[in-house]
């Protein structure tokens, strides 16, 4: 069993070792500490040439990273929070994106930037915030964010070697000490894995029958699939057959391939940790009406409370989704 | 006096602290400040205080892992104080709190909640349901499988549940019998038992699920074995057709339904048949008379004092004014106006836009005129 953590961990470790041109850059990476939440721990020892710990300026830390990608450098960077992000903004927007259309693709800009997101530590309303939706619609920029059901190391080493877009990687701070779930944990199945050598998109379901008509369909990203695994085995007591879609790419989806994997089912709760409202969620919601709207498909969207995350943290349960609030609207969509 | 100690709030980042120990033990007096517990927490081992005087009532094992703010331990003010009020007032936890530990015990569950959903959707009341595991949705499935089946005689009693349905068999397997089940679906107050029709081509075909088993001879057969309590006729477009089964079927005295869609507004000291079929939005004025085996299309407002008699079709959209009589088997096209005290006698044809002024004589076809000339207009300047 391997650890989300441990995956990025080990991953980074390949990069560096394979591939000269990969560099690290971030706030407090370097041994002893090895990042906030560990994840570059052991590789300043490694390869104290080519990872490097930077003043506090998250700005910098990206036009830095964006010059290096430029002149052919894979360089991979980490913002401490991902709530810290909004000081690179200005960076990753105006510019590291812009780049390979304003040069009509002659630049290429091979840029990863790693960062944590997601509450549910108690880390209050400054620590805890999932920001990804306000890099959503970016021309040029990749957004990721792998679930505990992909392996993210796998999909950090896509980002950095084979996409030529600058990558926003997102962890979920949740998933770091998760065990993965590559495989089938009964009553959980892995269906199907799309583009498994880009970005996957993983499909599970928690009945036997592939054939079977699932009674709702969870679309979901990150660390949300924490709550979907503990859903999907709850409701699989209850019979309530659930098809679970995790996407790792969120700033693409395939919409016109879910046809064959929806088929028949007219329940679709989209589940996402940001803020409800001018979501994710709701392009998806979208693109499945435009798509294949009639008067049958019934679509819901669970997200965060519009408000702060409070620190405290049976207040924070409340603002963030959670397994009750999840179960409490499939059974709503169902009845 | 019970007092409830809750685990406290150590370390931020923990959910669950584990009880290393009790001090105390059950029913022991203590005082308030006596430390009674020591918890672990991910980060410190922290004991835990007596908040009050009294007798102590243990929730948990040692060795037990309690949700931070969860109650652990109850104290009361005297050994024979009864805590089963306390207890319920907190039943929510607690009982989560005993979910979650003895073993996810679900002794009280009696069916999943897909039963539950499914039971809802057929109307099925889960509680009469009798059975000594857990109601599953397989359960539920057979059970309206069950009741659906046709050729099932002994069934016949356990067809009149509290809620008693009408069981109805459909003669006619074409597009009326679409909107006949189709408005029996929005009211549902018939169970369907199947359909009949003449054509061989169409049996075995399904209309929303229900299967077209043979011709309409098989009536008597099965009025025999008792597998339906009414009829009811959707063939709109073959009068003589509609009228002659409804003869035909009178003369046994098989009683026929009407079946009325739910937002048709019949007023005051109205008479109707039976064997009507009236679709959503029809309008019956007060003091009519509808006689018996009509097809009414939607949006048909036959208004005060009118009378209609048997085995017609009327098209959508037909208005009558006051004192209408309309005779036998007419039939109307759609968009038909009738003015007041017109009689229309039977066995008339009457096509879609028509005006009708006059009384009109039996076995009249009537059709609009479209695009007739007044006069011409000269002199225009």
């Amino acid at each position: 069993m391997q650890t989300y953590l441990k995956s990025l961990n080990q991953a980074l470790k390949d990069l560096l070792r394979n591939n000269k041109d990969v560099y690290l850059l971030g706030e407090d990476i370097i041994d002893p500490y090895g990042g906030a939440f560990k994840v570059t721990k052991g590789l300043s020892t490694d390869f104290p040439n080519r990872v490097f710990p930077t003043p506090i300026s998250e700005a910098a830390i990206v036009g830095i990273a964006t010059g290096m990608a430029m002149r052919g450098l894979k360089p991979i960077i980490e913002i401490m929070f991902g709530d810290f992000i909004m000081l690179a903004a200005d960076q990753i927007i105006n510019h590291a994106a812009k780049f390979n259309k304003m040069y009509s693709g002659k630049v290429k800009v091979p840029l990863v930037i790693r960062t944590p997101m997601g509450g549910g530590r108690g880390y209050g309303p400054t620590h805890s915030q999932s920001l990804e939706k306000f890099f959503l619609g970016v021309p040029g920029l990749s957004v990721v964010s792998p679930s505990h059901f992909h392996n993210p190391g796998n999909i950090l080493k896509y980002a950095v070697l084979e996409d030529n877009n600058p990558v926003l990687f997102i962890e979920n701070k949740r998933l770091y000490a998760t065990n993965l779930l590559v495989k089938d944990k009964f009553p959980i199945k892995i269906s199907n894995e799309i583009n498994s050598n880009s970005y996957p998109i993983i499909i599970a379901r928690n009945y036997e029958d592939e054939k079977i008509t699932p009674d709702i369909i969870l679309i979901t990203y990150g660390g949300m699939s924490l709550l979907i695994e503990n859903i999907m085995e709850k409701m699989f007591n209850e019979e309530i057959r659930i098809l679970a879609i995790l996407p790792s790419l969120l700033s693409k989806f395939p919409i016109k391939i879910m046809k064959q994997i929806i088929e028949g089912c007219e329940n679709v709760l989209i589940i996402e940790e940001g803020t409800e409202g001018f979501n994710w969620g709701a392009e998806i919601e979208s693109l499945f009406y435009e798509n294949f709207g009639n008067n049958y498909l019934k679509i819901r969207r669970v997200a965060a409370i519009a408000t702060v995350i409070p620190a405290a943290r049976h207040l924070e349960n409340v603002v963030l989704p959670s397994v009750e609030s999840i179960e409490h609207t499939i059974l709503e969509v169902l009845s | 006096m019970a007092y409830l100690q809750r685990i406290p709030l150590v370390n931020p980042n923990d959910d669950l602290d584990c009880i290393t120990e009790w001090l105390r033990s059950e029913d022991e007096y203590v005082k308030k400040g006596d430390t009674i517990a020591i918890i672990e927490t991910s980060k410190a081992i922290v004991e835990i205080e007596a908040e009050h005087d009294g007798y102590l009532i243990l929730l948990h094992k040692e060795g037990e892992n309690v949700k931070v703010g969860q109650i652990f331990a109850i104290i009361k003010d005297s050994k024979e104080e009864d805590i089963r009020e306390v207890l319920n007032e907190v039943t929510q936890e607690i009982k989560i709190n005993v979910k979650e530990n003895i073993n996810k015990k679900e002794s009280i569950k009696r069916s999943t909640k897909k039963a539950e959903i499914l039971a809802k959707r057929y109307g099925v009341n889960i509680n009469e349901i009798a059975s000594k595991g857990l109601i599953r949705e397989k359960d539920i499935i057979s059970l309206v499988q069950k009741e659906s089946k046709l050729n099932t005689e002994d069934l016949v009693e356990d067809m009149y549940p509290g809620n008693f349905t009408k069981r109805i068999l459909i003669l006619g397997g074409g597009r009326g019998a679409t909107l006949v089940i189709d408005t029996i679906f929005r009211k549902r107050d018939f169970k369907i038992v199947g359909i009949l029709d003449d054509n061989p081509n169409l049996f075995g075909r399904k209309i929303f699920g229900y299967p077209i088993q043979g011709p309409i001879d098989q009536v008597l057969e099965m009025w025999k074995k008792k597998l339906f309590d009414q009829l009811i006729i959707s063939i709109s477009s073959d009068l003589l057709k509609r009228a002659q089964i409804y003869k035909t079927y009178k003369k046994y005295s098989i009683p026929f339904a009407n079946v009325i869609d739910p937002n048709v507004s019949i007023h005051s000291n109205v008479t109707i048949g039976e064997g009507n079929f009236i679709m959503s939005f029809c309008r019956i004025g007060p003091c009519s008379i509808i006689g018996s085996n009509n097809f009414f299309s939607a949006y048909v407002n036959i208004d005060h004092h009118n009378v209609v008699k048997d085995s017609s079709t009327f098209g959508p959209g037909l208005f009558t004014s006051s004192r209408v009589h309309i005779g036998d088997c007419v039939k109307f096209g759609t968009g038909v106006f009738i003015e007041p005290g017109v009689r229309v006698g039977e066995n008339s044809v009457i096509a879609s836009g028509s005006i009708l002024t006059n009384n009109i004589a039996p076995k009249s076809i009537v059709k609009s005129i479209i695009n007739y000339k007044v006069r011409k207009i000269d002199n225009i300047v």
